[in-house]
């Protein structure tokens, strides 16, 4: 989530990230309410998804869909590879993200035991994210 | 030797995928058949199927998930029940679970296990997302495993060793003991989290997808697997 703040931020663009977690802001985002849509209905597996699928065709186009299937795709390895691993948050995200984990309910989730959270302040966040911005 | 170079027929089935993508799946299909580190061939498809089976029924709880394919002695109990959590339960694991695991089949397994799993999951999300069939399993082929691993790894506070420290971005080290399992899943990082001419360090990316749009896509991936990372 900090890599969307940080690329919006580049953008100019202005960015809700409870829209990451099912509430309201994913339209700041050019098409977001539909690749909100389709991500989540890819990940579920659920019978949204061929309805979804022709959404992001629709609004992005065949190359655009093509590229957003590609981030669902990896993604879905991604986070197995960090719950099973336990890596924990690196020093720049754990500060960078401390000021909206809590807010919108990640703290809950059950691999933020493998960082100690407690630590987390936003006032030593770096001003680049994970070296880039 | 079999050829892979039919597999992933992306282009056939109507999708305009970059070749790269093409290609670093048929070399996953290519690797995941052979000997790895710590399985063989035969045990790496294995994984690979009881990984694949899991996540068709990641939408009903654990208790309910019937008609789940039997290893028949191919792997372990306990590697098939560790594919099968990280495959479709991985927001559970916690580190108490993750050392039995370990316990029983050392670092170096679970970690090959891991990249194996994570791999299969993207692959197969792809295909769910362009709506098109999963690509069916190859064939094992001959070989032993070389029981590879990075003597540098050390203690980061995870389940298990990894590099430290490490300059580039944080989850590309996850799975740093094992080279050959690293080098697995994230080429398919490398070529699937992009779009072509835009790259990891590029908060602008050009093409048909920017980067904030592919962030959304990523994070809401991310919070309905109750990732936390």
């Amino acid at each position: 989530m900090g890599l969307l703040r940080a690329s919006s931020d580049k953008l100019g663009q202005e960015v809700n990230l409870d829209a990451t977690v099912g509430g309201e802001g994913a339209s700041d985002i050019e098409h977001g309410e539909a690749l909100v849509r389709f991500a989540e209905a890819v990940t579920r597996g659920n019978d949204d998804m061929d309805p979804a699928r022709e959404a992001v065709r629709k609004t992005l186009g065949e190359a655009g869909f093509v590229e957003a299937c590609g981030i669902v795709g990896i993604f879905n390895g991604l986070v197995r590879t960090a719950d099973s691993s336990g890596i924990p948050l690196d020093e720049g995200t754990l500060h960078g993200s401390a000021d909206f984990r809590e807010r919108l309910g990640l703290n809950a989730f059950g691999g933020a035991a493998n960082t100690e959270i407690e630590r987390g302040d936003p006032a030593k966040a770096p001003a680049r994210v994970l070296g880039v911005g | 030797m079999t050829s892979f170079d039919s597999t992933f027929a992306y282009d056939r089935d109507g999708f305009a995928v970059r070749d790269t993508i093409q290609q670093v799946h048929r070399t996953s299909w290519q690797q995941i058949a052979n000997a790895g580190s710590y399985f063989t061939g035969e045990q790496r498809l294995e994984i690979a199927r009881q990984a694949r089976a899991t996540r068709a029924k990641r939408g009903d709880p654990s208790w309910l998930r019937e008609g789940l394919p039997d290893a028949e002695g191919r792997l372990s109990e306990v590697a098939v029940d560790a594919a099968r959590t990280i495959a479709a339960d991985a927001h559970k694991i916690d580190s108490e679970w993750a050392a039995k695991k370990i316990a029983a089949l050392g670092d170096g397994a679970y970690v090959e296990l891991i990249s194996i799993v994570a791999c299969m999951s993207a692959i197969d999300a792809y295909s769910e997302a362009l709506g098109r069939a999963h690509e069916p399993l190859p064939d094992p082929q001959p070989g032993e495993p070389d029981g590879g691993r990075l003597a540098e790894a050390t203690d980061a506070g995870a389940h298990v060793p990894m590099i430290d420290p490490f300059t580039g971005p944080n989850v590309a080290r996850a799975l740093s003991l094992v080279p050959s399992a690293n080098q697995l899943f994230f080429a398919n990082v490398m070529a699937m989290y992009s779009n072509g001419s835009g790259g990891f360090y590029d908060m602008e990316w050009g093409g048909p997808l920017d980067r904030p749009q592919a962030e959304l896509i990523a994070a809401r991936v991310s919070a309905v697997n109750e990732c936390f990372y």
